[in-house]
């Protein structure tokens, strides 16, 4: 790299920072620190397969922090960018999570106009190799132990009068490490990548302002000559979305999919997905939506349709004070979901109760899985910033009992 | 309005009771409920969620096992 180049790459960060309102820059951050604690008083095999080291998760409390921060701002006339970055440090058996040390990094660049959207995105996520468990992802042989994940990419959509296209592609690179048995039983590390690109094209023809068709195309390259886990599904669908009034709107939408691939039942080849939202609400204060999602498929052999899943939520929100920072408010709602054994009932209550202090309170109750409640305090120190302490239990069917409260901040500047 | 919203429950009743079921059923992501919080993608243990273009969570049926420890860890209930 000649010595221009270098000066140039130096002044650029420095050119950035001491310029940052000529960027209109806007910034969000949100800090927890996390004190965890589990029921759990033996070896918990939370990953299927073979596990290096078993670990045991004990009653101690254990600490961790996350760090999330947002920058947004313009670089030109039609030009945005954001910069997101999140961090998550705690002690290893906190938290059920594959990896306890990672860091994610996203960097947006928009472009927008009248009738076209660009986005290019660039995401790296970091794993701490001490602090992260060893997987077994379908293709790998052995066990794996994600290093660090790169994502490149780009998603265009261009209105061109009643024709709308979207095309997506994004090049996925996974770098990892893997063990393999040596002599005398020692573990020997390997390095190794795994790279998938996943694309997606839609054409759409608007019909009239409420009806429109469209076909797409999916499809996903394992670039690691493993076909099985290639994918394509070529799709065709109708879309009806009118919004009637201020207080009632109706999305409905029918697709069918041609699924090839191998690694998955031959049943779901010819594929259909109906979905349908209705959102309704009743003067300023109560509002509420429906929401009916079904997966079938026609198997061709038996000449049957079978039964995928059905998802049904319902949700209803009552907003009773409004006040500078935040509403008060009181919602309750229910998701039906049989087949994937994931029907829930939950509910949220968010009261202003004095000097700029909130008070959530939430629980929710999944029979077949999980039952969870949850406490939130927080203090409006001004309408941008806050202080809040976060209590979270829940009480798995399958595994031990969890219990995370958070002390954190979040600002806007 | 009504009459087509009664048609809907109807289709969705008869699809209901009139097939059989899956004997292995697959998860997927409600696009409208889910907040990007990215809490899936830490906990499948088979690599197989990533953001899809509209920045929500989208499951690579490829990879998954179905094991359901993304459902159990979603805040917004969004897998179903």
């Amino acid at each position: 790299m000649g010595s221009r180049m270098k000066k140039i790459i130096l002044i650029l960060p420095v050119i950035f920072f001491t310029h940052f309102h000529l960027f209109g820059l806007t910034q969000w951050m949100q800090v927890s620190l996390r004190n965890f604690t589990t029921n759990a008083e033996h070896d918990i095999d939370i990953i299927t397969g073979d596990i290096p080291q078993a670990e045991t998760i004990d009653t101690a409390s254990k600490a961790g922090i996350y760090w999330q921060h947002e920058i947004s701002g313009n670089l030109y006339k039609n030009i945005t960018f954001t910069v997101e970055n999140d961090l998550f440090v705690s002690d290893l058996s906190h938290e059920f999570k594959n990896s306890y040390f990672f860091n994610d990094a996203r960097f947006k660049l928009y472009y927008r106009n009248e009738s076209q959207y660009l986005k290019i995105q660039y995401a790296n996520r970091t794993y701490n190799p001490a602090a992260t468990k060893f997987l077994n992802i379908p293709g790998v042989e052995h066990s794996t132990q994600q290093q660090m994940v790169h994502n490149t990419a780009l998603h265009y959509k261009g209105n061109h009068g009643r024709f709308n296209i979207s095309l997506y592609g994004n090049l996925r690179n996974l770098d990892y490490e893997y063990l393999t048995i040596e002599e005398n039983d020692l573990y020997e590390s390997e390095s190794a990548w795994d790279n998938d690109i996943y694309s997606y094209a839609e054409l759409s023809y608007k019909i009239t302002d409420i009806w429109k068709t469209f076909i797409s195309g999916y499809y996903k390259n394992d670039l690691n000559s493993l076909d099985e886990f290639d994918d394509s599904n070529p799709g065709i669908g109708l879309e009806f979305d009118n919004r009637f009034d201020f207080f009632n709107a109706l999305k409905t939408k029918v697709v069918y999919y041609n699924n090839n691939f191998d690694s998955i039942n031959d049943k779901k080849d010819h594929y259909f997905l109906t979905e349908a939202r209705y959102t309704k609400r009743f003067g300023n204060s109560l509002s509420g939506f429906v929401t009916y999602i079904n997966r079938s498929c026609y198997d061709e052999d038996q000449s049957q349709i079978f039964r995928i899943s059905n998802m049904l939520r319902v949700h209803a929100k009552y907003s009773y004070l409004m006040h500078n920072m935040k509403d008060s408010f009181i919602l309750a709602g229910v998701k039906y979901n049989p087949e994937n054994e994931g029907n829930l009932i939950f509910g949220e209550v968010s009261q202003y109760l004095f000097k700029d202090i909130y008070l959530t309170a939430g629980a929710k109750y999944a029979g077949d899985l999980f039952g969870t409640c949850s406490a939130k305090c927080e203090y409006f120190m001004t309408p941008l910033r806050s202080i809040w302490l976060n209590n979270k239990f829940t009480d798995f069917n399958n595994k031990p009992a969890q219990n995370i409260i958070s002390l954190g901040t979040t600002l806007i500047f | 309005m009504k009459r087509r919203l009664v048609y809907m429950i109807l289709l969705g009743i008869l699809l209901y009771l009139g097939c059989e079921k899956l004997s292995n059923p697959e998860y997927n992501i409600d696009a409208n409920a889910c907040n990007s919080c990215g809490e899936c993608i830490q906990i499948c243990p088979m690599d197989a969620i990533e953001f899809g273009p509209d920045g929500k969570a989208v499951i690579d049926q490829t990879k998954c096992n179905q094991c359901g420890k993304c459902i159990t860890i979603c805040p917004k209930d969004a897998i179903h």
